[in-house]
Formats: structure tokens, C-alpha cells, sequence
């Protein structure tokens, strides 16, 4: 779906409606605050926010008016070009903006109203979701440092249907409506990846008869509950943010930075509910659509194939391309006669495409909304980005399906989403679930090797590789984007991970777009020179754990080490299971002098096991590398450190051997 | 390739040739004739490109390559129309035929950029026809507008925008129909002109061109890289036909397609020296002055005394200030904005950046005008367009000025230049100080007209002898596994930017740089410099590494860099073993590297680099020679590719040995010490 994009709208639109704006602050506060902020020496920074404001008043129907009021003050040259031009994107089908100020405050005391009305609106840029967004865009005169610049805004969303008399317009100039009839949420955010914020406050106010759950998330805030007239406002506030600083491959930021989720709905039941009251009217098929449900389930025998083979054809065909139908776009999906008439949409749709198929094939099934990849907290205010799909079977247990996740891949629900937060668009409607966790076999990568090293140190070997789960999705996409006549360009360069030049001689490779089974590659290759050494002794990594086809299937477990400590979780693709099996066989007369210690490493986020014998003649090993979470906390990091190192180190040239006196050169 | 494929091509009628005069109508013929020798040209041409790989694997996964292309353009059409009033309309359909997934990407979706407010546009077809013939319009709501990736954002090019058309009913099998015009009012776009790739990455069934333009207005056209190539210089309307272009699919650092692939253009610019004069009025009537910009070049040049710095200071001031925005010419309004506005808002085009540092220098009362530098692979004199610019430059004039000489040519405004015979410093507004370098090379700044200025040429990099990386020394290992040494370092012509080396960090960072290409262990600890001038850099390197080398059992291992010197700067494309078009490098280079390591007495060697010969011909050569003397080892390595562009079969021979030299064996040295 994008229900990113919806969240992006819902964030700025369903807090809407000029009711009662607060006071505007005069000139003079601003200026003392401008002054007040600072100089880059305080700040070490080109800008420093000096306020950011946002007012929020919601209706009794649930409708609001957002007002922002942001001061940005320059303090070194280098902030000029980024303040330049300031944009305020809004999406015309569901918000109206008003701009209300903007202004320049000299360094000199000197205030510049900029004039707006005849400001240049323009589309955004889009891709993927083609749903048409626009943007004013106001030049700022020439700044200088000590300048700062206020901009002020009010932002309209969503209205409902039956206060005529009083219904706000979107962009468009037609009547508004909310997704949830006379209810509203929001999500602050109380971090600053940019410049340092001295001030940043959040408020609303709703009618002393309308209900306000909300949660303070991963920090603290100064909240204040006031009465207001008919109002109780909200306040919260927090002051002197500094920049966050970012961790390499780290959760995302409102999983850990200080978040605001607040709403008037009662519970995660009653969004569920409301899911499937929108969707339903939106399941209707065609004949069309039933032939080609008959079409694709003609050979399947079972359940799991039927669904399988339905989830496989929408994710394979219907390509993620969205398309808008105005106001409703976001929270709504498409009929699907249109998704399948028009071969496209985005991932609500393509979700609700196989709600369709699979319900003409004779299963229960249901939207269902989740987070991709990130928590959704308590508070039910939305927080979702992604639609998928689910099966009902009849002891009321349910199955996820995801077909915007699933191209190129065997997994009927995508192995990097595993415990993930859900909620099913049932008739009885459903609270916040988990998706269920794979195991690290579910996202096997496995090596099996059988090489020779010949006594000049030349390398030659067969390897068998064959993955599951995420590694094998990853491999499939990276071989199916590519034209057959091009994919041995890709082996190409896989094969140099054993050596600048190592070359598969033989590669014969599952066709990716086969979904039978699972891949599998099977090839032959050689390198010269791989032992170093022409005295007594020769030296040598071990082929298989240099991890060819690492590059698609184990490539994010690595280059994340190097920090002794971290703040925040680790974010990886998925579980994992590297297998790795090697037999090496030796020249005649060299003998292992020197090989790796086996390894029994086990953590509550990752393990390696490691085993080696070496017998005259050859080399045997198995490695089998284990994560666990696809999130590491900080507390597991040690444990996930250990292991990865443990296991870089074993891709060194952990082997000796001393050879014969012939061999010697 | 299918060797019986019928390929051909027929020059047709233009709109207006019935009606035209005798001399147009046999100029259509004579178009006709070239263009079918043309094309059997072309189909030479195209057969020795896609020649056999040089060194195909027979590897199963490549069986495959008889698998249909993943798109077929059945027909593309582009018809341009100048109308006695100076409108402008241009049309174009195309009908692309889609055979798997892989394209959807690019043709799924077309974008059709416009300007808003001077551009009508009419989507006339946009229609999807299915595997079994029937057609899926597009519905109204598969029709949106998007901002253009480039321009959005920026309030002076708001207007431009994209129609999107999100094309329904799209499968394997289906074929895209899109058809549209656009209408561009008179004045808002300047000469009608385009530079077409005749051929595509997908095969190309018929191809049309057709320029359509008043009978008194002449057409200046090019057809490049066929053997029938030539200019033709006629007025009337003009056509092209081409049919069965075969794909011509991308291979990584390939020469420019404007060098390889048959190109045709066209435009109504008139000469060159029109052109460029026209161009350079343009930005000098843009270059007005204001108090923001005399204000701003006494600031940023207070205290400066020499010209150069002068220049530098302001260049400096402006890039670190300014937002330098930069998209298609063919979306770019006629005429840039004046210096005074658009250093208010500090954003701009190119061209515009160059008006604001051309103000700037003058308000500093240097001598100064505007320059237009162009690229040797993209400039084509006979049909000059605003697309073939490369950079927009401020010329300083350093020496003899001579006298002020103002041009008028004819409805563009007068250009003041130096009537100097010198050669001029040129000045990006982004970049900084032209040198010629491993950025600015194959370049010429087009002559300032009616100046006896010397032909400023920043050529390519063709000659091995003038770009050597020469990297000699000895280092010395400790009982401990440490080591210190010498090394000196000569590094000529693309390896050296002078405007890079203008301090001494930049001076250590460099010599760092290719020091540690060699011998990454080591850190420099400090450095005197011989010379440094123009394009020579010669330095003396003191080195040492920072901690013990690694050991490799009880070894002590001393590696050489992966890629020596002269490829960090010239980088290789060795990954894939499936070459077809010719390896565009930096440039041609000599690389050396001599290196002499010694090491305590009772040490003995384990293991030492490989020896190693090849050559390709004259184009290339690789040799590494080794030789131990008691407790001393010296490498000699020498890597040389004598040509810019390297043919794909040269090239191949040599990728294998290169991966053999980046491998370990062929770079390491592993030293057992003394037993106790």
C-alpha cells in the first residue's frame, strides 16, 4: 500500500481545520529567542531550530487544524543553500495548506515578510506510488548568518460527511472525510536528525467530551493536561535536542528516539473493524478474474498450493505501480476488478487482489495491515506503512500472505518480517498480533564443496548451493533481473570472492522465476595460486567459507562489528543459517600443520559451530553459522561481535601444511 | 543477430516535399540515397560490435543468450515542426512491445516532461495492446502529473513538469502504444535541435525522424559514426527512416555512445560561431551587477591581492553559498536569469552560476568574460546545440588584455571581450580552476569569437608516456614485524591534479594515497617535494607502518596493495569475463612500481610474489619480475595500457593476468623469523 505514504498523509492530515488557532507569537519573542539560541561555537552546527511549534485543535468530529510554527537561525554559511528555498508539501485530495508567514529576522534586528501569494506550487516527485502530491515552494532573500527564518502553516485533512454545514475542503475544493469517522490520531516525533532543536512543543486540544489516549515512547516529555473552555489541551514539550546520531544497519528511529503516538479510537479491535467495513465492498470479482482464478489453481491438489500458486500470480503480475482515486487513497484499496483489469498497484491493492483470488477459489480471507520491519506500540494510532493478506481457516487460526513481498521469492509470507506487528481486517475485528518468527533454517544458505588442491596450489572444487527463505529470495531477484545472456556476468564476480582470479568453469543454476523448489546452483571453478608459499610450508584459506554468492545471501551479517558497544538494536534482513561443508583434498605428502580450533560459540542472538578434521590427503570441515534475531539488541551485540569475528577470522588462511621435500621450491 | 535479418533504411518524404521546390525535392533524394547506404553501413558497423565475446565461457548459464530480448521497440517516431510564427511542436510515438518484467521499469510508465506554462501538451494515444490483440486504454486516473526528478524543488523551474502514465493491463507479451505532442509557444524555447542515439538497448524495429521547418529556414544535420557519416547544410524539411536496429546492450566503461553508436543531429542554430556568440551574450546580459554583488565580491575578496586568488576566493565563496541545479537543456528556460536575481536566492543552471561568478569578478574589477567549454566526444560544429556544452566557464585573463572588442551579431545583444592573445585561466562556478586532469580532459573551450586567443585544449589523456605512476623504494622490516623505508613518488599527467596539491595536507593526502596503493601497511610520516608544476608531481616519502605487519601462521606477511597506483585512479572493469564494446579508460597510463624490501639477516622467505608476463599487442602490457637477494627482495611491476579506449579482445587478454597480479599469491611475502 503505502501505507507509508498514507502514514505521511494521516501524520500531516488528519490533525486539520482552522477552529481556534492559537495566538501567533509577536515579533519581539521571536527575536529574543533568535538571540537567545546561540551561535554555531554553542551549537557546533550550521543552524539551530529555535522553535518547532506544532498546535493542533481537533473538532467535535473528530477534525483538527495542525498548525506549524518553526524559527531556524543561521549560524554558519553552510546552512544558506538548504534554507534558500523553503517547501511545503501536502497532498491536495485529502489536505489543504495555508501558509500563514513566512519571514526573515535580520541579524540586524530587521524583520522581511515574504510575500506567498503568488508562490509556485508544483507536483512532487514520484515513483512507484503515483499519487499526485503537490508542494508551494517560497523563495527566502539572500541569508547570512545570524539570519533566521520563521515559517507558520496550517494544515487541513480529513473531514466528515454529515456537518455539512461546516465541512472543510480539501485542495480541490471538495468536502473532506476523515478514514475514521470522528476519530483522530497522531505521531511526534521528539528527535532531530538534522540541526539541534532548542525548542520543541506539541500540543492539541480536543472537546472536554472526546476521550485522548497517548503514550510517551523511548524518552521523556514535560506533558501538561490544561482545561481550555470547552478544550483540554495537551502539551508536550522537550528542549535542547541535539542531533541523533545514527548507528550503521540501526532499527529505526521510532523504535528508540522519544515518540508521541496519541488517539481517540479506543483499541486496535476497533481499527480492525473499521479495516474490513472499508474493504469489503472492494472484494467484488468478475468473471474475469474467476477464470483466471480457475486458470491458475487447475493443477493444484492442495490448500497450500492453491494459495501458493494464487499469492505467487499476483506477486509475479500484478506490478506495484499505484494509481490514485482521490481522497480515499491510502486507507482504501482499489476495487479489484480495476487492480486486475489495469495489471497494477501498490501493496493494498495487490493485498486486496489476492483477498479477491482466494476468495473465489473457496478460501476466508481478509486484509490485514502491518508495519513493515518496524514496531507498532500500543496506542492505537495507526502506525502502519504495509497491507497484506490472510486465510481464516476454519478453527478461526490465520495464515499471512504477502504478494508485494513475495516476487522472486518461495515465501508465501516474507522471512523478513517475522514478528512483526498485524492487524487482521476481520468481520469480529482483532487486536494487535504477531506475525510468527522464522528460525534461522528458515533462511538456510548452504555450501557444499568439494575441492582439490593440486600441488603448484591450484585450486579447483565443485560447489553445491542451495538457500531458503530470505538468502534465496535475494539470489533469485539478483538472477532474474538480469537477461539470461547476462547472468554469468554476476558469476563472474561471485566467483572472484574466492580469489581476484578464481572462474566457474560449469554453472548450472535453478532458472530463478522456477518456484518448484528451492534454488540451487551447482558449478565447478578453479584458481590458480591459491596456497601462498614455495618453501616448506604452504598456506590456504578455506574455499567454501570465502562465500561465494555471500554477496546476495549473507552480505548484511557483516561490517557491522567494528563498534565495542551499541546503542540501539542492530537491523539485519533476517534470521540466517549458513551451512557451509567442505572437503579438500590434498597433494600427496603434505601434511596439516595448522588448523583452526573447532568452535562452539552460543548466544542469544547468534552461534557458530565449527568442526575440522585433517587426515593425510585431505581437509573435512563443517561450519554452521546461526542468527538468531533479525533485530540484535544492544544487550546481544557482544554475543553477535563475537560470533561474526570468530567467523572472519575463519575465512582467513587458517590452514598450514608442510610439504614434502619434492614439493618444496 | 540473425544473419538473414533484413535490415534497411529509406530516406521519406517529408510533410512539405510535394510542394517544395526543385532543389528541396532532389535534396530528399539525395537524403534517401545516403540514408540506405547509411544503413548498410550501419549494419557493418554494428555486426563488428557485437562480435563474439572475446573470452565466453561456456557456461550453461550462458546458453541461455538465444532468450528474447526483454523489449522490442516496434516503432518510435519523432517528428519536430518549427511554424513560420517560431512555434515549436514536437511529436512522438513510440510502440514498444514488452517481453518480460525487466522493462517494465523503463517503459511502463513513461514520463512526458513539459513546461507548464509555455507547452501544450496532448497525450494523443496511450494504449496498452494484449497478447491477444485487444486494447486497454488508459483510465483517467493512470494519468498523473509528477515533478521532474531534477528541476522540482527550485521556484524559478516550478513550471516544468511530468505527465505520467501509468499504463494499465501491462504483461508479458503486451506492446505500448504513446503517442503525444507538445506545442511550445513562440520565444520559449531557442533553435529547434536534438541529438539523437539512433539505436537502443533493446532492438529497434523502424525508427523515424522528421524535421519540418519553413522553406526558408535551413536544417543543419549530421549522421555520425556509419560509414555513409556526413553533414548536410539545406533548407526545407528533412526525414529519416531506419529500420531493424539491432540492441545494442550497455558493458561497463564504454566510450561515450556518441562515439560509437549511430547518431544523428540536427539543428537550426546556424553556425557555430553563431551559436556560440549567441550563447555568450546571453550570459553576459545576464552577468548584471547589483549591491548584493558588489558588496559580496569586496567581502569575499578582501585583502587579496593576486588576480588568481582573487578568482579562487570568489569561486570558493560562491560554490560552498550556492545550490548549483542541473537538468536537460531541452527543459531549461531560453535565457538565464540575471546575476542579481538569482544571487538573491542563491540557486541557478549552470549557465546561470557562470553569469553570477562572471558579475562577481567583474564587481572585484577583474578582467573577465564568459566561456563555453565543450566535450571533443559530444561537440559537433555543424549542428551546435545548447546540449553539447560541457561547462559554462569565466574566462580571466591573465595577460596582455588588449583592447575591449564588442560583437553584435544580429537580435543577440552585444558581447564585450578581450581582444587578448593569451592563454585565459577558466573558471567553473562549482568546480573550481580548469586543469587539465583526470575531471577536466577531452575538452575545448570553444574559441572566443573575433579574438586571436590561443585554442585552449584540455586533450585527453592519450599518450602512456605523459600519465606515469612511478612508485620506488625500499623498506626495511625490524625483528619486531615493524618497518620504515623511502619511497619516491613521480606521478605525471591524469595522476596529477594541480589544483588538487595546493596545500601541503592535499600534497601528504596524495602521496598517502598512492603510497598506500602499494603498500597499504604503511602510513607517511613525512615527505619533501621536488617538484611540483603543472602536471609533474615528484616527491620523496618517508613511510613506516604504525604497528607490526600480521603474521600468517608464525610468518611475518608483507601484501601489496590489491591495485597499484595508477588503478585507483584508472579503474578497471575486471569483474566480468564478457566483453563486446571497447574499455573507455581515464586515460592511457604507465604504471611502476620498484619495490625493495630487506629484512633482518636470519629471517628466511616463505613465500614470495609471482613473476608474471602479458601483452596485448602493442595496447597493453603487464609484467611483474621478482628476484631475491639473500635477505632482500625486489618486486618490479610494470603496468601499461597504451590506449584510451582499449578494444574489448585487448582487453580481455589482459583481464586474466590482472586478476592474477590482484591475487595474493602474486603480491605477498610471507618471512618466517629466526626460530629462538
Amino acid at each position: 500500500m503505502s501505507y507509508r505514504r498514507k502514514a505521511a498523509c494521516l501524520l500531516a492530515a488528519v490533525v486539520a481545520l482552522a477552529a481556534v488557532a492559537p495566538p501567533l507569537w509577536g515579533n519581539d519573542d521571536i527575536k529574543a529567542r533568535i538571540a537567545a539560541a546561540g551561535d554555531a561555537a554553542k551549537h557546533n552546527a550550521d543552524a539551530v531550530v529555535v522553535v518547532d511549534w506544532k498546535d493542533v485543535t481537533v473538532r467535535p468530529n473528530g477534525i483538527g487544524t495542525a498548525r506549524e510554527h518553526k524559527v531556524t537561525k543561521v549560524l554558519r554559511d553552510a546552512a544558506v543553500p538548504g534554507l534558500a528555498v523553503q517547501r511545503f508539501p501536502f497532498d491536495p485530495h485529502t489536505n489543504r495548506l495555508d501558509l500563514v508567514a513566512v519571514r526573515v529576522y535580520r541579524a540586524d534586528g530587521a524583520v522581511e515578510d515574504i510575500p506567498f501569494d503568488h508562490a509556485p506550487k508544483q507536483p512532487q516527485t514520484a515513483w512507484g506510488i503515483f499519487w499526485p502530491t503537490d508542494q508551494y515552494l517560497i523563495e527566502v532573500p539572500r541569508l547570512a548568518v545570524g539570519d533566521a527564518v520563521e515559517t507558520i502553516t496550517e494544515m487541513t485533512g480529513f473531514n466528515v460527511a454529515y456537518l455539512a454545514a461546516e465541512q472543510e475542503r480539501n485542495a480541490y475544493g471538495v468536502g473532506l472525510e476523515p478514514p475514521v469517522p470522528g476519530h483522530w490520531h497522531d505521531e511526534a516525533h521528539f528527535w532531530s536528525e538534522g540541526y539541534p532543536i532548542v525548542e520543541k512543543r506539541y500540543s492539541v486540544r480536543l472537546p472536554k467530551d472526546k476521550p485522548l489516549q497517548f503514550e510517551v515512547y523511548n524518552g521523556e516529555l514535560r506533558p501538561a493536561v490544561m482545561f481550555d473552555g470547552d478544550h483540554i489541551r495537551y502539551t508536550f514539550e522537550k528542549k535542547d535536542l541535539k542531533p541523533v546520531a545514527s548507528e550503521p544497519s540501526m532499527e529505526n528511529w521510532p523504535n528508540v528516539a522519544p515518540k508521541l503516538l496519541l488517539a481517540t479510537l479506543p483499541t486496535w479491535e476497533d481499527k480492525a473493524l473499521w479495516l474490513y467495513q472499508v474493504s469489503e465492498p472492494q472484494f467484488e470479482a468478475d468473471d474475469a478474474i474467476r477464470a483466471k482464478v480457475a486458470e491458475i489453481i487447475k493443477d493444484c491438489k492442495t490448500d497450500e498450493e492453491k494459495y501458493t500458486a494464487l499469492n505467487h500470480w499476483v506477486a509475479e503480475n500484478i506490478r506495484y505501480a499505484g494509481t490514485s482515486r482521490g481522497m480515499c487513497e491510502g486507507y482504501t484499496i482499489h476495487k479489484s476488478i480495476e487492480t486486475f483489469h489495469d495489471r497494477c498497484g501498490v501493496c493494498k491493492d495487490k493485498a486486496g487482489m489476492l483477498v479477491t483470488m482466494l476468495r473465489v477459489a473457496g478460501f476466508d480471507s481478509f486484509l490485514v495491515m502491518t508495519m513493515a520491519r518496524q514496531r507498532v506500540d500500543a496506542v492505537p494510532a495507526d502506525q502502519f506503512n504495509h497491507a497484506v493478506t490472510c486465510i481464516r481457516w476454519p478453527d478461526g487460526s490465520l495464515l499471512l500472505l504477502d504478494p508485494t513481498w513475495m516476487p522472486k521469492s518461495r515465501d508465501n509470507w516474507s522471512t523478513l518480517e517475522p514478528n512483526q506487528h498485524v492487524v487482521y481486517g476481520l468481520p469480529q475485528g482483532g487486536g494487535l498480533s504477531q506475525s510468527p518468527y522464522f528460525p534461522p533454517e528458515d533462511c538456510l544458505a548452504a555450501w557444499k564443496g568439494a575441492t582439490t588442491v593440486t600441488a603448484d596450489g591450484r585450486l579447483t572444487g565443485t560447489l553445491h548451493f542451495t538457500a531458503t527463505g530470505a538468502p534465496e529470495g535475494r539470489l533469485r531477484r539478483t538472477l532474474a533481473a538480469l537477461h539470461p545472456s547476462e547472468r554469468g556476468d554476476y558469476f563472474d564476480r561471485t566467483f572472484q570472492r574466492i580469489a581476484p582470479n578464481a572462474r566457474p568453469t560449469r554453472i548450472d543454476c535453478t532458472d530463478p522465476v522456477d518456484f518448484t523448489g528451492p534454488i540451487e546452483v551447482a558449478a565447478d571453478f578453479e584458481a590458480g595460486g591459491f596456497t601462498l608459499g614455495q618453501g616448506p610450508r604452504r598456506y590456504f584459506a578455506l574455499p567454501m567459507l570465502q562465500s561465494v554468492f555471500g554477496d546476495r545471501t549473507i552480505y548484511d551479517l557483516f561490517g557491522n562489528t567494528s563498534a565495542e558497544k551499541r546503542q540501539y538494536g542492530l537491523k539485519l534482513l533476517a534470521t540466517r543459517l549458513g551451512r557451509f561443508e567442505e572437503t579438500i583434498t590434498l597433494p600427496a605428502g603434505w601434511k596439516v600443520t595448522r588448523k583452526p580450533e573447532p568452535v562452539e560459540l552460543d548466544g542469544p542472538s547468534a552461534g557458530l559451530h565449527f568442526k575440522i578434521e585433517a587426515e593425510p590427503g585431505r581437509i573435512h570441515y563443517t561450519c554452521d553459522l546461526v542468527v538468531k534475531k533479525w533485530t540484535v539488541p544492544p544487550e546481544d551485540y557482544a554475543n553477535f561481535k563475537q560470533v561474526i569475528e570468530k567467523f572472519e577470522e575463519l575465512t582467513s588462511r587458517v590452514i598450514t601444511c608442510e610439504v614434502e621435500a619434492a614439493d618444496a621450491q | 543477430m540473425r544473419s538473414d535479418e533484413h535490415r534497411r533504411g529509406r530516406g521519406i518524404e517529408g510533410p512539405r516535399a510535394q510542394g517544395a521546390g526543385c532543389h528541396a525535392h532532389a535534396w530528399h533524394g539525395h537524403v534517401r540515397r545516403r540514408s540506405a547506404l547509411a544503413l548498410s553501413g550501419l549494419l557493418v558497423v554494428l555486426c563488428a560490435g557485437c562480435a563474439t565475446p572475446s573470452q565466453a565461457q561456456s557456461l550453461p548459464a550462458r546458453s541461455d543468450v538465444a532468450a528474447p530480448p526483454d523489449a522490442v521497440i516496434e516503432l518510435w517516431e519523432q517528428h519536430w515542426t518549427l511554424q513560420p510564427d517560431g512555434t515549436q511542436v514536437y511529436h512522438e510515438k513510440r510502440h514498444v512491445r514488452l517481453n518480460d518484467e525487466r522493462a517494465y521499469g523503463e517503459f511502463a510508465d513513461p514520463r512526458i516532461t513539459y513546461n507548464a506554462k509555455t507547452d501544450k501538451l496532448e497525450v494523443l494515444q496511450a494504449r496498452t495492446r494484449l497478447p491477444d490483440g485487444t486494447y486497454r486504454e488508459l483510465p483517467a486516473y493512470g494519468h498523473v502529473l509528477v515533478g521532474a526528478d531534477a528541476s522540482t524543488g527550485w521556484p524559478a523551474f516550478a513550471d516544468v513538469q511530468q505527465h505520467l502514465l501509468a499504463m494499465s493491463g501491462v504483461e508479458p507479451g503486451c506492446v505500448l502504444e504513446v503517442e503525444y505532442r507538445i506545442t511550445s509557444t513562440p520565444g520559449s524555447k531557442r533553435a529547434l535541435a536534438a541529438d539523437l542515439r539512433l539505436e537502443h538497448h533493446y532492438p529497434v524495429r523502424k525508427r523515424v525522424v522528421r524535421v519540418t521547418v519553413p522553406a526558408d529556414v535551413t536544417v543543419d544535420a549530421v549522421l555520425a559514426n556509419v560509414p555513409e557519416a556526413g553533414a548536410t547544410h539545406a533548407a526545407g524539411p528533412r526525414a529519416w527512416e531506419f529500420s531493424d536496429l539491432p540492441a545494442s546492450p550497455p558493458d561497463p566503461q564504454t566510450p561515450p555512445w556518441q562515439v560509437r553508436s549511430p547518431r544523428l543531429i540536427f539543428s537550426t542554430a546556424g553556425r557555430a560561431s553563431r551559436w556560440h556568440a549567441g550563447r555568450l551574450a546571453q550570459i553576459e546580459a545576464a552577468a548584471d551587477t547589483s549591491d548584493l554583488i558588489a558588496k559580496l565580491a569586496e567581502e569575499w575578496t578582501k585583502d587579496i591581492k593576486d588576480p588568481t586568488e582573487k578568482m579562487r576566493a570568489l569561486q570558493k565563496k560562491l560554490a560552498e553559498r550556492f545550490s548549483f541545479v542541473d537538468f536537460p537543456v531541452d527543459w531549461r528556460p531560453p535565457t538565464p536569469r540575471r546575476a542579481s536575481e538569482v544571487i538573491q536566492c542563491n540557486y541557478g543552471l549552470p549557465e546561470e552560476a557562470a553569469a553570477v561568478l562572471l558579475a562577481l569578478a567583474r564587481a572585484a574589477a577583474l578582467p573577465v568574460m564568459a566561456g563555453i567549454v565543450v566535450n571533443d566526444d559530444v561537440w559537433q560544429h555543424q549542428a551546435p546545440q545548447d546540449g553539447m556544452v560541457a561547462a559554462y566557464v569565466v574566462l580571466h585573463v591573465v595577460g596582455a588584455r588588449g583592447d575591449v572588442r564588442l560583437i553584435e551579431e544580429a537580435g543577440l545583444g552585444p558581447l564585450a571581450v578581450y581582444d587578448t592573445a593569451e592563454y585565459p585561466e577558466l573558471w567553473d562556478p562549482h568546480h573550481g580552476l580548469l586543469c587539465r586532469d583526470r575531471r577536466w580532459n577531452s575538452l575545448t573551450l570553444l574559441p572566443v569569437p573575433d579574438v586571436l586567443m590561443p585554442r585552449t585544449l584540455l586533450e585527453p589523456w592519450t599518450d602512456p608516456d605523459e600519465s606515469r605512476c612511478a612508485v620506488r623504494g625500499k623498506v626495511t622490516l625490524k625483528d619486531d614485524g615493524t618497518l620504515t623505508g623511502e619511497f619516491r613518488v613521480r606521478a605525471g599527467g591524469l595522476f596529477v591534479s594541480p589544483e588538487g596539491l595546493l596545500t601541503s595536507d592535499a600534497q601528504k593526502g596524495r602521496l598517502s594515497t598512492l603510497v598506500k596503493r602499494v603498500l597499504p601497511d604503511v602510513s607517511v610520516e613525512s615527505f619533501s617535494v621536488r617538484k611540483l608544476a603543472g602536471n609533474e608531481f615528484d616527491a620523496v616519502v618517508q613511510v613506516k607502518s604504525g604497528k607490526p605487519l600480521k603474521k600468517l601462521d608464525a610468518a611475518w606477511r608483507l601484501q601489496l596493495g590489491e591495485d597499484g597506483p595508477g588503478q585507483g585512479d584508472v579503474p578497471l572493469p575486471l569483474g566480468r569475463s564478457r566483453r563486446e564494446l571497447p574499455v573507455r579508460l581515464a586515460g592511457a597510463f604507465d604504471e611502476e612500481i620498484d619495490l625493495t624490501v630487506e629484512w633482518p639477516e636470519k629471517w628466511t622467505v616463505e613465500a614470495q610474489p609471482l613473476a608474471l608476463a602479458a601483452a596485448a599487442g602493442d595496447i597493453g602490457l603487464i609484467e611483474q619480475a621478482v628476484s631475491i637477494d639473500g635477505h632482500t627482495l625486489r618486486v618490479q611491476r610494470h603496468l601499461r595500457l597504451a590506449q584510451r579506449d582499449v578494444p574489448a579482445e585487448s582487453f580481455m587478454t589482459l583481464r586474466g593476468p590482472l586478476n592474477e597480479l590482484r591475487s595474493e599469491y602474486a603480491r605477498t611475502l610471507l618471512l618466517a623469523p629466526a626460530k629462538p
